[in-house]
C-alpha cells in the first residue's frame, strides 16, 4: 500500500483545507437540503466526490490519480444537475464535455510519462528520467507531456482560456455544491496534480514556467474583469473563482520560495473564503428568494449573521489586512518583485482591486441600502448553516491573525515539499 | 494494420453522419484491443474481458438512454452482425502484419482522437457529441494498451462517464425536446 499511498507538507496543506471546508458544507447542508425529497442521493455523491477528492491528494500512482480524479469529477458533473432543469443539466453537460476531454489529454500525459520511465509510480517515474538514454529525445517528451497536463489539469482547475464552464456550472450547481466545487474540486483536481507532477515528477523549467505565468495573468485579468460586471451573485463569484485561480498559477509560475509559498497560502486561504462567499449566497437565495443583487437591498438588519460573514469574507478575498487573503497576495507579489518582474506584480495588485470592485458591489447592492419591500419578511438562516458560516468566518479572520503559526506549521512544510524538487 | 488505420478512421467518420456504423467500430476496435493486448504486448486476458463488457454497456447505454430519442431515426436494426463479420475480416488481415509496422498505431490513435474532438467540437446532436467521446475513449484506450498495462481500471471510469453522460442527454432530451444544442442554448458561456 505504502507504494499506492503517501503524504509530505503539500498533500497535509490540501488535506486540512479540503476536509475542513467539506465538513462546513455539510454542516450547511444539514440545513440547506432539510425536508429535501433527494437528499440521499445529495450525500452519496457528495460524499464519492469525497474519496475522489482525499483520493487524488494522497495517491503517490498516475493511474490512481487518473481514477480518483475520474470519481470526483463524475460526482461533481452529476451534483452540478442536481437540481435537474434545463439550464442544470445544460451546464452539466457542458462540464461534461469540457471535464471529459480534459481527462483524456491528462491520460495521455500519464500515459507518455510511463512509456518514458517504465512506471506509473510518480516516486519512481521521478527518479527514472534522468536514466533515459536520450536527452533530447527525453526532453522534447517532457515538453509534450508539460503541454498536454496545462491543457488538460488547465480546463480542470479553469483557467483563461479554458475557463468556459465554470460560471455556468458553478451558477447551477446547489449552493453547497459550488462552495465544494470552487474551493476545492478545482484545485485538488487541478492545481494540486498538476503541481504536484510538475513539480515532483517532470521538474519545473524555464518554457513551464512562462506558460504558467502567462495562464495566470491573463486569469487574473480576464476573471477580475468579467466579474465586476455580473448581477447574479453566484456568477460574479465564479468569475472570481477564476481570477483566484490565476494568483495561484501565478505564485507557482514563480517558483521561487516567496511565490510558492504565497500560492500554497491563497490555496488554503480561498477555500475558505470561497466556499463562505458561495454559502452566503446561498444563503441569500434561500431566505429573499433571488440571487439577482438588483431584486436584493437592505438585508443586513435582517440577515445579520449572512451580513457579518460575507463582510469577513469580502474584505479576505480582497486583500484588505490583517485579514488572511492580504497575506497570501503579500507573498506573491513580494514574490514577484523578488523575481524582478515588477509587471506581474502589478497585475496582481490591479487584479486584487477588481475584486474589491466586485465584491463591494454585492455588499452594497445586497447587504446595505435601502430594504426593499418585497423583502420586509425576510428573517435569518437556519442554526446549522448560520454556524457553518460563522465558523468559516472565524477560521478567514483567525488565520489571518496567527500567520506566524499557519506559515511555520502548514504553508512551510508544503512549499518545501514543492520545491524540493524531482524525487519528492 | 494500415488497413485496419483506415477503416477505423472512416468508420468513425461514418458514425457521425449515421451512427448504424458505431456498432461496427465497436466490434473492430474491441476486438482490436483484446487481439493486441493478448497476443502481442502479453498483458492478461483480463483486460480483453473488461473491454468486450465494457463495449457492451456503451452500447446497451447508448442504445437504452439515447439512440432511440434522436430527433431523427437514428437507431440501427440489423447492423450488428455485418459489422463483426467485417471486424473479424479486418482484423485477421491487421494482425498479421501487426508487428512488422510498430508506429502505425500511433497515426492510429491520433487520428481517432482528432476525429473524435472534430466531432464534439463541431457537431450540433448531442447523440453525435457523445459518439464523439466514446471515440476519443477508444483512442486513449488504444494508447495504454500500447505503452502498457493497467488498461482495464481506465476503461471502466470511461464506461461510469458515458453511461452518466448518457443518461444526462436523456435527461436534457425530456424537458428540452430535442437534442440540438444551438437549439437548446440558455447559457451565456
Amino acid at each position: 500500500m505504502s507504494d499506492i499511498f503517501m503524504i509530505d507538507g503539500f498533500s497535509r496543506l490540501m488535506l486540512i483545507a479540503a476536509n475542513a471546508v467539506a465538513f462546513f458544507v455539510l454542516l450547511y447542508s444539514i440545513g440547506y437540503l432539510k425536508g429535501h425529497a433527494k437528499k440521499l442521493k445529495y450525500y452519496i455523491l457528495f460524499f464519492l466526490m469525497l474519496i475522489g477528492i482525499n483520493g487524488v491528494i494522497l495517491t503517490n500512482d498516475l493511474i490512481a490519480m487518473f481514477f480518483f480524479i475520474e470519481i470526483g469529477t463524475l460526482s461533481a458533473y452529476a451534483l452540478v444537475a442536481f437540481a435537474d432543469g434545463k439550464r442544470e443539466l445544460e451546464a452539466s453537460i457542458k462540464y461534461f464535455f469540457m471535464g471529459e476531454i480534459a481527462s483524456l489529454l491528462i491520460l495521455f500525459a500519464f500515459g507518455l510519462i510511463y512509456a518514458s520511465t517504465g512506471t506509473f509510480n510518480m516516486k519512481e517515474a521521478a527518479l527514472n528520467f534522468p536514466l533515459a538514454s536520450l536527452p533530447q529525445a527525453t526532453a522534447g517528451i517532457k515538453g509534450l507531456i508539460a503541454l498536454l497536463l496545462l491543457i488538460g489539469f488547465g480546463v480542470k482547475s479553469a483557467a483563461v482560456p479554458f475557463h468556459s464552464w465554470l460560471p455556468d456550472a458553478h451558477t447551477s450547481a446547489p449552493s453547497p455544491v459550488s462552495a465544494m466545487l470552487s474551493g476545492v474540486i478545482i484545485k485538488v483536481m487541478g492545481i494540486y496534480a498538476l503541481m504536484r507532477i510538475i513539480f515532483n515528477v517532470i521538474g519545473m523549467t524555464p518554457e513551464i514556467s512562462t506558460a504558467m505565468l502567462g495562464l495566470g495573468v491573463v486569469s487574473i485579468l480576464v476573471g477580475g474583469i468579467l466579474a465586476v460586471g455580473q448581477f447574479d451573485m453566484k456568477r460574479l463569484m465564479a468569475y472570481s473563482s477564476i481570477s483566484q485561480i490565476g494568483y495561484i498559477l501565478l505564485g507557482f509560475g514563480l517558483a521561487n520560495p516567496l511565490g510558492v509559498m504565497g500560492a500554497l497560502f491563497h490555496i488554503f486561504n480561498h477555500a475558505f473564503m470561497k466556499s463562505l462567499l458561495f454559502l452566503n449566497a446561498g444563503a441569500v437565495e434561500r431566505m429573499a428568494g433571488s440571487r439577482d443583487l438588483r431584486e436584493l437591498g437592505g438585508l443586513s438588519k435582517k440577515m445579520p449573521v449572512t451580513f457579518v460573514s460575507s463582510l469577513i469574507a469580502t474584505f479576505s478575498i480582497s486583500g484588505i489586512p490583517p485579514f488572511n487573503g492580504f497575506w497570501s497576495k503579500l507573498y506573491i507579489i513580494v514574490g514577484c518583485a523578488y523575481a524582478g518582474n515588477l509587471g506581474l506584480g502589478l497585475v496582481a495588485v490591479i487584479g486584487s482591486l477588481l475584486t474589491l470592485a466586485s465584491f463591494l458591489r454585492v455588499q452594497k447592492y445586497a447587504f446595505f441600502g435601502e430594504l426593499k419591500e418585497n423583502l420586509t419578511g425576510v428573517k435569518e438562516v437556519p442554526f446549522f448553516m448560520g454556524a457553518s458560516m460563522l465558523l468559516l468566518a472565524i477560521i478567514c479572520f483567525g488565520v489571518g491573525i496567527m500567520l506566524p503559526y499557519v506559515m511555520q506549521f502548514v504553508v512551510g512544510p508544503a512549499a518545501s515539499a514543492v520545491l524540493g524538487g524531482v524525487g519528492l | 494494420m494500415l488497413i485496419l488505420l483506415i477503416i477505423l478512421i472512416v468508420l468513425a467518420i461514418a458514425a457521425f453522419e449515421s451512427p448504424k456504423y458505431l456498432y461496427s467500430l465497436y466490434a473492430l476496435a474491441a476486438m482490436g484491443l483484446v487481439i493486441g493486448g493478448y497476443f502481442i504486448l502479453n498483458s492478461s486476458p483480463v483486460f480483453g474481458v473488461i473491454q468486450i463488457v465494457a463495449m457492451a454497456i456503451i452500447v446497451f447505454a447508448l442504445k437504452t438512454y439515447l439512440l432511440e430519442k434522436a430527433d431523427e431515426k437514428i437507431m440501427p436494426q440489423n447492423e450488428i452482425l455485418p459489422g463483426l463479420v467485417a471486424a473479424a475480416l479486418v482484423l485477421l488481415l491487421g494482425v498479421k502484419i501487426y508487428p512488422l509496422l510498430t508506429f502505425l498505431p500511433s497515426l492510429e490513435i491520433l487520428g481517432l482522437f482528432l476525429v473524435g474532438l472534430y466531432a464534439v467540437v463541431k457537431k450540433r446532436n448531442l447523440a453525435r457529441m457523445i459518439i464523439g467521446i466514446v471515440v476519443m475513449e477508444l483512442s486513449a484506450d488504444l494508447f495504454l494498451s500500447v505503452v502498457g498495462e493497467r488498461s482495464g481500471i481506465i476503461t471502466l471510469a470511461g464506461v461510469g462517464a458515458v453511461v452518466l453522460l448518457a443518461m444526462l442527454v436523456s435527461m436534457l432530451h425530456e424537458k428540452a425536446g430535442t437534442l440540438d444544442i444551438t437549439k437548446i442554448k440558455e447559457l451565456k458561456g
